[in-house]
């Protein structure tokens, strides 16, 4: 199981590649600060603080935030027998598709997913729970 | 809409004393009455008070859970004691359930169901054969993402497939109770 490589690759009718990528760990999300506001920086500074606050809301704050929350989900993910399964496609436009399943049907459910993929359809195979296009 | 629970924090068991002892009858008039009005209130008033029971089989009752089992209880009673009968069994407000209403939830199904399948066992009906294999379904799709410590996902789908068991059981048995089978 990678988290950089795919499990299965897919072209659909339509030639769009698709590829599945499996993990235990759901990464947490990138959440951007409203820029100025963590800084609490006065209205008439705005200007010359903006590159800073943007830099600060857009990039700091949310790398913070990820690289304190990874080790949780990290340990999250090894205690769970749950596993993600993501359809990723990149081109033309980026777009993913979540299911989740146990890791006892999770050659099955793969097989089914791709096999949809590969027809066109987005399945939902009994063993997973499909939560549509992921946010994020 | 939403509606502020009534219940904050743990409620005691022995709250639901009252209520539930206006339901106990439920119980064994299920299986004495003949099919008909009297037999379908009854059938709702089991499955509802078997319902309220297994989610009050636990030491802390939480608010969410309270409000489940207090309406399923009021229900039951208003079936017995009025024959109002309603179209479903009483649902969640919007949130992720926690393993242990799901064990509620799964094994109050998993009892409807049994009882469900003895009361058809002399039913040549093929449509309530296939209502059955579907909640057998249901069953066997919570069985396929129950594990432990299930992630707010798997809690989702195991929930929506207890829910949509629940209803499909809960209607099964008020159609199954009705003398007339083209009804089913």
């Amino acid at each position: 199981m990678g988290l950089f490589r795919p499990a299965r690759t897919v072209t659909a009718p339509n030639g769009i590649v698709w590829e599945l990528y499996v993990s235990k760990t759901a990464l947490p999300p990138w959440r951007e600060g409203e820029a100025g506001a963590s800084l609490g920086v006065p209205n008439d500074l705005w200007l010359v603080f903006a590159p800073f606050t943007a830099l600060w809301s857009a990039i700091i704050v949310p790398l913070f935030r990820f690289v304190a929350l990874l080790p949780i989900a990290v340990v999250r993910g090894r205690r769970s027998r749950a596993v993600r399964i993501e359809a990723v496609v990149s081109y033309p436009a980026r777009e993913v598709l979540l299911w989740t399943t146990t890791d006892s049907f999770l050659e099955g459910v793969l097989d089914e997913i791709a096999s949809g993929l590969a027809e066109g359809k987005v399945v939902q195979p009994s063993a997973a729970v499909y939560s549509g296009r992921e946010e994020g | 809409m939403t509606f502020a629970s009534p219940f904050r924090g743990d409620v005691p068991r022995s709250w639901f004393g009252p209520l539930r002892h206006r339901c106990l009858a439920a119980y064994d008039r299920v299986e004495q009455l003949p099919r008909g009005p009297e037999r379908r209130a009854s059938w709702a008033a089991y499955a509802l008070v078997t319902y309220g029971d297994k989610l009050i089989d636990t030491d802390g009752i939480d608010g969410a859970t309270a409000e489940v089992a207090a309406a399923a209880y009021g229900l039951a009673a208003g079936c017995l004691e009025h024959g109002a009968v309603p179209g479903t069994m009483p649902h969640w407000s919007a949130g992720t359930r926690s393993e242990e209403q799901l064990r509620a939830m799964h094994e109050t199904l998993a009892d409807l169901n049994t009882f469900l399948a003895y009361d058809a066992r002399d039913t040549s009906d093929t449509r309530v054969a296939a209502r059955l294999a579907a909640i057998d379904a249901r069953l066997s799709t919570v069985a396929r993402l129950w594990v432990p410590r299930p992630t707010p996902e798997l809690r989702g789908g195991i929930a929506g497939a207890l829910v949509a068991g629940l209803d499909e059981a809960y209607v099964l048995g008020l159609d199954l109770a009705q003398p007339a089978p083209s009804s089913r």
